[in-house]
């Protein structure tokens, strides 16, 4: 027990590769999936062990440091804090219910997408657990491959423009931000170790210029307006499983990125920086949920308030409050909880009527009620009910918002009306009402697998709803480093300046 | 000739024996091929693949023995030795990927091996070179030899016009090399890079200005070689009428060739000249990789697209060459993020135009892109394989390409180039675009597949090595990186 205590986070980020040579012996599409799905479960059961085990006290938890390339004092250096650890936790949770979800679709191919899955999985572990910046950088370009050809294999039509469209977006970021890792590391005199770079003070020419390298690239993936034209793209064309694990894990990496590494490397440049990252959130908040009241298809009006919601979530990030960011943190984990049961959702629909337009449907409830019932709960936690999971974070963050900035936590609120206004409509327009559609009469209702896979995420948004403290409290700590760490910020010791 | 009677003949001969080992090869082949003309084409395969092992063993072990000399007009340092490795390596590598394609299109005799054995030896000369003459004649052999092997495909117009187009561009760049030479001659009178790196301190000032003259000269001459833009005009077309192999072999060993002409000529150079090193190179640099990258992205034919993207990827070398001329605190590293670039960079493309070669089929080749459609059902594996050259090409991680392109870069950084690399990182970045292209096609698109060709085991074995190396050195690149590091070790005089 104890080796494997002491290399769990080793264990964890490497333990989806384990399923592969399995997976490559056998040939039955069947045991293919079973494989795939058992696989998933490790990497869950060790992080449930790592949740076990976490105290919530020092910085940084389940340290583990081996030298790498000592040229350049490359170090394979993981570690776990309150920031990191919930999206961890996602990340394990949603795997298990994401191959499930696709237990019929697709159907060419099974072998290379259980795979590639797989290797997404190492590499979003493998972002969340990196304490040095050359070994988040390797994960973080290691992880767009397999999602590129998630997307471009076993998308939609329009399939190979939206995988080029984000790999091409992601690249031009991450590309930038790596000049920006070079410089910082010749700058600290030869050092990757996150944990030193923190304590790095650089003038604030120099932070701003190496901030905006960073914020580019984490803009781009989480997408903040005007960043977020790739998105409808990638998430229309994903197949179900790639749109739940984008919006339930690709984007946190990005609001993740900002709080990791670009607010406590370059505190004076993000305090100077932050009203601009406020408006565009607020634009990008707004901005979403208008798009989404428009559009046509279910699929893309998910993907747009995606823009709408992690508009929320880089509001709190910026309000540089602690309520404030400890929203947009658990707001993470719930928006990945909310919208990708809302993509699984809308692919469980498609894979029965092979439309995905609004117009196409009406009157379902009457067919599918225990569908009908899970889309209005799921629903109603992404428009932030009180209740359940969306109204805590987005409480916290317009509380933190309201702190520094109360016209922007005003304009926040209006985005919530919004978001209920376009979730309610389309919940309106395809479930109440009369069924008039003859195609829509015979739709067969969830079965015990799909009602399985989603009762977990149900459960989950009322757990955290009613029970917010659980996560709250691990978060603490990390919340207060942050805080201390970027001493500049104004907010709550504006005596000291 | 006074050198001639000092010099210690059993001690050059000893220490030069990995080029002894070629030459003599390939004058035996050609012998052999033309008086026994019915002798199976894979002995001379057998012969030239056992040179090359064994003069790659002597190269390692004189890179171990760690004992700089310099005999005559021959310098043999770790530096020499380990670009001797490259070119040997590639070497190899282009023999695995030879021997079936000549058997299908007809083309197999021994003269084919001693023009690759020769084009090598050649390379070699350039690496030990300490004088100016053998430099020259190092450039000049290898080059003879390529222009050959461009037309090497009998009966195909576009391999003569290869062939052509190659020899008369070269023939420019050698000319401009040899007025360097004799415009460095006559300002200092020598011809030994050691004498001349002494003298230059002591010239007058008109000397200077004919010293200055004359290694920009030079620069030209090597420039040319190693198709940096505004040189680069022939390079495109001389990598798609070549037969497939050569063009890899041109693009790896060659390339590097010119490299090593660069190293060898401008350090010695470097101190003492008035000339403006940095701002040349910046631009060089900045120029070839963009134009490299602009002009590949339209780019249908895959050894067109190639050709373009090895101009950016010397580019990519010239950022390091830029900041080790920049910072001097750093020149070693620097110097040797170039040298494990020239690595990383044969090892991937000599495996892309593997997977070209492996696609082949009798004499027409499919060579454009979009005949690769659906190649993913149909050869897994080498889409697969070609894949991972690709990606290594835009350095994803975990490949070499990427701890190379890391290496370069954290090297210009450190100098202070920062608004270079900020230019080579918007380039790696439209790179992915014409990159990508081809794996588009491969796995997303349908079409009309290529028939599948059965694929040699030896084409097999040597695209196995480069994926190995791409893979193996992208996750652990130490080793090599320490190689280098011990090369470039006091190549500041």
């Amino acid at each position: 027990m104890n080796f494997l205590d002491n290399h769990l986070l080793s264990l964890l980020i490497f333990s989806p590769l384990a399923g592969i040579l399995p997976l490559s012996l056998v040939s039955n599409d069947r045991l293919q999936r079973s494989i795939a799905f058992l696989t998933t479960l490790i990497p869950l059961a060790l992080s449930l062990r790592l949740l076990a085990l976490f105290q919530g006290t020092s910085p940084f938890e389940f340290q583990e440091v081996v030298p790498w390339l000592p040229l350049f004092n490359v170090y394979y250096r993981l570690g776990l804090d309150g920031f990191s650890l919930p999206l961890v936790l996602l990340t394990t949770f949603l795997m298990p219910i994401i191959f499930l979800s696709c237990w019929e679709e697709p159907k060419k191919k099974i072998r290379q997408f259980l795979v590639f899955f797989l290797l997404l999985q190492t590499g979003m572990l493998g972002v969340f657990a990196s304490l040095d910046l050359f070994l988040f950088y390797v994960f973080w370009e290691a992880m767009l491959i397999p999602m590129y050809f998630l997307i471009g294999l076993w998308g939609g039509p329009r399939r190979v423009y939206a995988a080029l469209k984000f790999v091409l977006y992601t690249m031009v970021g991450s590309l930038l931000m790596l000049a920006a890792i070079l410089a910082l590391y010749s700058l600290a005199g030869k050092t990757f170790n996150l944990l030193d770079l923190y304590r790095l003070g650089l003038s604030e020419t120099k932070q701003l210029l190496l901030f905006g390298a960073f914020a580019l690239a984490f803009a781009v993936k989480v997408p903040l307006f005007p960043f977020h034209t790739w998105l409808p793209d990638a998430h229309v064309e994903a197949p179900t499983a790639g749109s739940v694990i984008l919006a339930g894990v690709l984007l946190k990496m990005g609001t993740y990125g900002f709080v990791r590494f670009a607010l406590p490397l370059f505190p004076q440049a993000v305090e100077r920086l932050a009203p601009l990252f406020m408006i565009l959130s607020v634009i990008g908040i707004v901005y979403g949920a208008l798009v989404s009241m428009v559009q046509e298809d279910m699929k893309k009006l998910v993907a747009y308030s995606s823009v709408s919601h992690l508009g929320f979530v880089m509001l709190g990030i910026f309000s540089l409050t602690p309520q404030g960011i400890a929203g947009a943190t658990l707001q993470m984990v719930n928006h990945g909880i909310s919208t990708g049961a809302l993509f699984l959702l809308v692919g469980m629909i498609y894979e029965r009527r092979h439309s995905r337009q609004i117009a196409d449907f009406g009157g379902l409830a009457s067919s599918m009620p225990i569908f009908a019932m899970l889309f209005l709960i799921v629903s109603l936690s992404s428009l932030g009910l009180p209740g359940t999971n969306g109204f805590v974070g987005e409480f916290l963050i317009l509380l933190g918002t309201y702190k520094v900035g109360p016209l922007f936590a005003a304009i926040g609120g209006i985005g919530i009306i919004f978001a209920a206004v376009y979730l309610l409509w389309m919940v309106r327009r395809v479930f109440f009402g009369p069924l008039n559609k003859k195609e829509n009469r015979m739709l067969r209702d969830l079965t015990p697998r799909e009602i399985g896979l989603l009762l977990p995420l149900v459960f989950l948004i009322f757990w955290i709803g009613f029970y917010p403290g659980f996560l709250l409290k691990r978060m603490d700590n990390a919340v207060n480093q942050l805080l201390e760490n970027t001493v500049y910020f104004s907010h709550g010791n504006t005596q000291n300046n | 000739m006074e050198i001639l009677k000092t010099t210690d003949w059993s001690q050059l001969i000893f220490a030069a024996l990995p080029i002894w080992l070629l030459v003599t090869g390939a004058i035996l082949i050609l012998i052999f091929s033309a008086v026994a003309k019915t002798l199976p084409h894979s002995i001379y395969w057998v012969i030239a693949a056992l040179l090359a092992l064994s003069s790659l063993f002597l190269v390692g072990a004189g890179w171990w023995r760690m004992e700089p000399t310099s005999i005559a007009l021959l310098s043999f340092d770790r530096l020499a030795f380990c670009l001797d490795a490259i070119f040997l390596i590639a070497l190899f590598l282009s023999l695995f990927f030879s021997h079936d394609y000549l058997k299908e299109r007809g083309l197999e005799g021994g003269e084919y091996y001693t023009l690759l054995l020769l084009t090598t030896a050649g390379l070699m000369l350039i690496a030990h070179a300490a004088d100016l003459l053998i430099l020259f004649l190092g450039i000049e052999i290898a080059s003879l030899s390529a222009y050959i092997l461009a037309g090497f495909q009998r009966g195909s117009v576009r391999s003569y016009e290869a062939a052509l187009k190659y020899f008369i561009l070269g023939s420019f760049a050698s000319g401009f090399l040899l007025y360097g030479i004799a415009l460095l001659f006559g300002a200092t009178g020598s011809t030994d890079l050691a004498d001349i790196a002494k003298i230059s301190d002591l010239v007058s000032d008109s000397e200077g200005i004919l010293m200055g003259l004359g290694s920009l000269l030079l620069l030209v001459g090597v420039a040319f070689k190693i198709a940096a833009v505004p040189f680069q005009f022939w390079s495109p077309d001389v990598y798609e009428g070549a037969p497939t192999p050569v063009t890899g072999l041109m693009a790896s060993a060659v390339k590097a060739g010119g490299f090593a002409a660069l190293l060898r000529l401008v350090v010695p150079l470097m101190e003492t000249l008035q000339v403006p090193w940095v701002p040349i190179f910046w631009t060089l640099s900045a120029l070839t990789m963009t134009v490299g990258n602009l002009m590949a992205l339209r780019q249908t034919n895959i050894k067109r697209m190639l050709a373009y993207s090895s101009i950016a990827h010397a580019g990519y070398a010239l950022v390091g060459v830029a900041a080790a001329f920049q910072e001097k605190t750093s020149f070693e590293t620097t110097l040797a993020a170039v040298l494990f670039y020239l690595f990383a960079y044969s090892f991937m493309t000599l495996g892309a135009f593997g997977v070209v070669v492996a696609l082949g089929r009798g004499s027409s080749e499919p060579d454009e892109i979009s005949e690769y459609a659906s190649l993913a059902e149909k050869r897994p594996v080498l889409a697969a394989s070609l894949t991972f050259f690709l990606l290594s090409l835009i350095g994803i991680p975990p490949t070499i390409g990427f701890v190379g392109k890391f290496y370069l870069f954290s090297g210009a950084v450190q100098a202070g180039l920062t608004g270079l690399v900020v230019v080579a990182v918007l380039n790696s970045a439209v790179s992915v675009y014409y990159y990508l292209g081809p794996i588009v096609k491969m796995y997303f698109q349908k079409g009309n597949p290529l028939t599948p060709q059965p694929v040699s085991k030896l084409l097999i074995a040597g695209l196995v090595i480069c994926l190995f190396a791409v893979l193996y050195l992208g996750l652990l690149p130490t080793s090599l990186m320490v190689i280098a590091q011990e090369s470039v070790k006091g190549m500041l005089f």
